[in-house]
């Protein structure tokens, strides 16, 4: 049998206080912070656990902020794409009027005040095209925001009846690039919120046709070049047709022919400027004849003797006016109104390509919300405290805890001593 | 027949006997609280009685008692617990050592909570976010500097605080072994005065309990085996060596040792040898110092040296709002710049003084990249080894074999399964790199951050990724040459040279950007003329390589350690500090139960138990008071004998 000594008994009740007050200290804790763990060792697999959801929760907050602004950035190209819409249906009103004969004026003065107002619409369609976003800057740029995309050249024209018409506007050219803005909107997804101008704001296909023969043509060294920011690559020993079954097989917008004398000639399927780039110093697209390296960057790099055809939707409004000036009825009629209906054609298809964009935006959206929400219940079982149990507990440690002070007092304090005399 | 004065006698001894009694009972009553006290008993025994079986014997029956006498003084302690608590304590104390210096690393990470180190690496990955979404603005510019200042002075905040709590643990072992010595001491002077009272024939419990405590008090700093054998003399020894041998005691010295940073090393005085343990709180705080706390050290350094070599490799190929490129986004300071003129550039680049001889004799590359541009997921189409070295103190060489049916991806994660010393990634541009990892625990902390060796029997590292100029032994680079740079094909751009030592206190944004923010690269240049560098910039409104960035910090699968990016690698040193710190923990609770419950074996045997005292107590009174009755009445009989009789 054990024999039991005063300071087994003391440090019995010492040690049974003490782990009390631990417990006690733990449960104010819990209390005090609404947290289950204060440090990893409490629990590793959970503290773990919190790190990873605390961080995809922030993770998730950014990319519902990067949803945000594509959001708001697609409602203003929708916006003013919108805008542009509604100006081109008045022009197509004027067309056809101009077109029927019938407004001519004694002198023609309808037709000139028919093509005054369509000058101030070209001016409207040009602001559009330099409109700028929340931040003041451009929206139709792609990458290139130091300058308007658009800048219109100015001149003198020839009005009606040989009367000088200053400063209209003869051309207009684009000087952003077709640059991709990308937001990050769950893990590895990107989605692309920029419409170059020279896409959305385009009327006709366009047509570019290389002067060189390219019968004999092999590609001297492995290389690549770019066709509407795209990457083809070329094997050394390509003929022209390997070339046209890579451009043609690439998925674009962009169909290649050989025409003529075994010329190669691009063509677009759906109006829009073509975007040529020979890629790491190679030479394909120059020794085609397409492009010419020496000049600036794209678009302004076609080679001089390459035939480029194809308008723009402000060189379709130019032409127009031009040639209700002109008082040619048969190309107005004709031509002109086959642009209209053809540059409204390609703005309601961005507009839809937009309105798309928006819906996956959306998505996304929906998708992110609910993913945040997951991880932050995810997060709060994790991390928080039963509270009904961890009352209940603490209510069980006081009770125990004063068993063990009352039991303590009465074992503690009778001795032999206090029955002697 | 006694004599007259005979019964007086016995009284007296009666008296005596019981007031020492009494007196042992006073003692142990008066050291009931001394924890190393062993209760002690007079033990008693008759008087030899009268007579001893001889011829002049008195002619009476026999024999006559006389009395009571002490025999000895006795201890009463169990040396079975002692041992027990002997080897528990020094386990618990160290548990105790580890639990201690694992909470204060948790502490220092403040993990799981709202500011670490974590939350500001999650901010840094933000701001390039916000950058990609208006990569035109300063303000957003500035807003990543910002961030990734506050990123790098809390990575080299934490790293100075594991430094300073490691230089804590080592003052602690150096109180420790001096305490060892004391302690040491102690028991070698008790061994030499219970010596003496022995061979005088004396019980010296109380300075038997005070050696006891002394050994007691030893096992909680090293792990002691002690030699109670010899009846006389107390051994006791640390491992195979004795620290106290009877009236010998060896004594421990320290001494800074160079090749693990100037900590103090622990060697035995009289043979130079180094102090061998296995537990107690003195290895618990070796442990701390070089494994836990070095061990945290090293991982903060790679994060810092990965995070900034990940930003910088995507950075350097983005144009800034400036138009500038190819700038490091980080600072990585080499270590063959070093400015405090320990480890001096040495001819080009690269080339270290190591061993500060006055001439280099490594060459110190964190990373390479590959020339070519590789597809991972195809099949490579070569056959061949690679041999790396692993980074330990023998260079154990790793060889990874592939042939033409394997991609590129399972070789790569071949070599990173392998252990090798070197972890291989393919980067944003589809370049396979191949950078350095820290020392593994036997290596040379120097050599941190230094690819050991790359060889390739085939042509994989060689003609189709671009990394070596030429395969075989002869083509092989080995960080023990100097000048080895000129075997690999990368030019100096894409190579990282290692950084200083402790890159993780050194982690700032670097000057170029700092001051001028309009050089964080958000933009992708275009690569015009073939030369395999980003070279002309892009539009002002790119933010792709801002992008670029964000992903390589979150998803790339760039190798943070054995981890694929910062974040795992984050959580999972978190994770490993939080189960050690458990273990520790739960070990010293248990050992605690332990002990109290063997505490109490222990003072059931040799604790005072007052209400036994006074019993006792009571009952030794008594007995003296009888005596003194008996000398009385045997002083009456006297009395009678020579005042009245014969009148």
């Amino acid at each position: 049998m054990m024999r039991i000594t005063d300071t087994m008994k003391n440090n019995q009740l010492l040690r049974n206080t003490m782990r009390h007050q631990q417990e006690f200290d733990k449960i104010q804790d819990q209390l005090s912070t609404g947290r289950r763990i204060r440090r990893p060792a409490d629990d590793p697999s959970a503290a773990t656990n919190q790190m990873y959801f605390r961080t995809r929760v922030q993770e998730l907050d950014q990319f519902d902020n990067n949803l945000m602004h594509a959001q708001n950035r697609l409602n203003l190209v929708d916006g003013q794409l919108a805008s542009a819409t509604d100006i081109l249906q008045r022009l197509r009103v004027l067309a056809v009027q101009g077109a029927n004969g019938t407004y001519q004026g004694e002198r023609g003065e309808d037709l000139e005040a028919i093509a005054t107002e369509i000058d101030q619409h070209l001016r409207q369609l040009i602001e559009i095209g330099n409109q700028r976003d929340g931040t003041g800057r451009f929206l139709f740029a792609g990458h290139s925001l130091e300058r308007p995309p658009f800048e219109a050249v100015q001149a003198n024209i020839r009005g009606l009846n040989g009367v000088e018409l200053e400063n209209q506007i003869v051309s207009v050219k684009y000087q952003g690039d077709i640059g991709k803005q990308l937001r990050e909107v769950d893990r590895n997804q990107y989605l692309d919120v920029n419409i170059p101008g020279n896409q959305v704001f385009w009327a006709t296909n366009m047509t570019v046709t290389g002067a060189v023969d390219a019968s004999g043509y092999r590609a001297t060294t492995d290389q690549a070049f770019r066709i509407d920011g795209n990457e083809i690559r070329v094997a050394a020993g390509d003929t022209v047709d390997d070339i046209i079954d890579k451009i043609n097989s690439a998925n674009l917008e962009v169909k290649a022919t050989k025409i003529g004398q075994d010329n190669l000639s691009l063509h677009t399927t759906s109006p829009h400027q073509v975007w040529l780039e020979d890629l790491n110093g190679g030479t394909v697209l120059q020794d085609l004849g397409l492009v010419n390296t020496n000049k600036t960057e794209p678009p302004n790099n076609f080679a001089d003797a390459a035939r480029v055809s194809g308008l723009s939707l402000f060189d379709a409004v130019a032409k127009l006016r031009d040639d209700l000036l002109a008082g040619d009825q048969l190309e107005i009629g004709g031509r002109d109104l086959a642009n209209l209906d053809e540059a409204i054609g390609n703005l309601l298809r961005h507009r839809s390509e937009v309105g798309a964009r928006q819906n996956r935006v959306t998505e996304h959206e929906k998708r992110v919300s609910w993913d945040k929400t997951h991880m932050q219940e995810l997060l709060a079982n994790s991390e928080g405290i039963d509270i009904p149990e961890t009352i209940v507990n603490l209510k069980w440690l006081e009770t125990i805890n004063q068993y063990a002070l009352n039991v303590g007092a009465r074992i503690i304090k009778p001795q032999l001593m206090d029955f002697l005399r | 027949m006694g004599s007259t004065f005979g019964g007086l006698e016995i009284g007296k001894r009666g008296l005596s006997t019981h007031q020492t009694a009494l007196n042992t009972t006073g003692h142990n009553i008066s050291n009931a609280d001394n924890p190393n006290y062993a209760r002690q008993r007079v033990t008693m025994t008759t008087m030899d009685p009268l007579y001893d079986a001889s011829l002049n014997r008195a002619h009476t029956a026999g024999q006559i008692g006389q009395g009571a006498t002490i025999q000895m003084i006795e201890r009463i302690r169990d040396t079975f617990y002692d041992d027990q608590i002997i080897a528990t304590e020094n386990n618990k104390n160290f548990w105790d050592a580890k639990q201690i210096y694992l909470e204060q690393m948790e502490t220092v990470f403040n993990e799981p909570g709202d500011n670490t180190l974590r939350t500001l690496a999650d901010n840094f990955w933000s701001s390039w976010q916000e950058l990609a979404n208006f990569p035109a603005d300063m303000s957003h510019r500035e807003v990543v500097v910002e961030r990734a200042n506050a990123l790098a002075t809390r990575v080299s905040d934490i790293h100075e605080k594991l430094s300073r709590l490691r230089i804590r643990a080592n003052q602690e072992v150096l109180v420790d072994v001096e305490k060892i010595n004391g302690l040491a001491g102690q028991i070698r002077d008790l061994n030499e005065r219970i010596l003496k009272l022995e061979a005088l024939g004396d019980q010296p419990n109380d300075l038997k309990d005070r050696r006891d405590g002394a050994v007691e008090e030893l096992s909680k700093l090293a792990d002691i085996n002690v030699g109670r054998g010899d009846q006389d003399e107390l051994f006791v020894f640390i491992g195979e060596q004795a620290l106290v041998q009877g009236e010998i005691q060896r004594r421990l010295i320290t001494q800074p040792d160079p090749a693990n940073e100037g900590m103090a090393k622990i060697l035995w005085e009289h043979n130079q040898r180094e102090l061998i343990l296995e537990s107690g709180h003195l290895q618990g705080l070796l442990d701390m110092r070089d494994i836990a706390i070095a061990e945290r050290i090293g991982d903060v350094d790679s994060f810092a040296v990965n995070i900034s070599d990940i930003v910088n490799e995507s950075h350097k190929d983005g144009f800034g709002l400036n138009g500038t490129t190819n700038k490091n986004f980080f600072d990585i300071r080499p270590l063959s710049s070093s400015a405090n003129g320990a480890f001096q550039i040495q001819n080009a680049a690269a080339n270290v003084d190591l061993n500060q001889d006055g001439t280099a004799e490594v060459t110190a590359v964190f990373r390479v990249t590959g020339t070519n541009t590789v597809d991972p997921s195809k099949r490579v189409g070569v056959d061949g080894a690679i041999t790396l070295f692993r980074n330990d103190d023998k260079n154990t060489p790793v060889r990874i074999d592939y042939s033409r049916d394997d991609s590129l991806e399972k070789i790569i994660r071949r070599i990173n399964d392998s252990d090798a010393g070197v972890l291989a990634y393919v980067n944003h541009d589809n370049q396979l790199a191949l950078k350095a990892d820290v020392a593994t625990q036997k290596g040379d902390r120097r050599t941190n951050f230094m690819i050991r060796h790359i060889e390739d029997s085939g042509e994989l590292l060689v003609g189709y990724a671009g990394i070596l100029q030429n395969s075989g032994e002869a083509g092989a680079f080995d960080f023990r040459r100097v000048n080895e740079l000129s075997k690999l094909r990368a030019p100096l751009q894409d190579i990282t040279l290692t950084p200083i030592f402790h890159p993780g206190a050194y982690m700032k944004v670097s000057r170029d950007v700092a001051g001028d923010p309009a050089s964080v690269a958000a933009g992708r240049g275009k690569d015009v003329g073939g030369t395999g560098d980003y070279n002309t910039p892009g539009g002002i409104g790119d933010g792709s390589n801002a992008l670029a960035i964000a992903a390589a910090l979150k998803q790339g699968q760039r190798m943070v350690g054995r981890e694929t990016n910062a974040e795992e690698f984050y959580n999972s040193l978190i994770a490993k500090l939080g189960t050690e710190s458990r273990t520790a923990t739960d070990a010293v609770l248990r050992l605690k139960d332990d002990l109290v419950s063997l505490g109490n074996f222990r003072q059931s045997v040799m604790g005072v138990s007052l209400d036994e005292e006074m019993s006792n107590m009571v009952q030794y009174q008594h007995s003296y008071n009888a005596s003194a009755r008996v000398v009385s009445a045997m002083d009456q009989i006297l009395d009678v004998i020579i005042n009245r009789l014969g009148r």
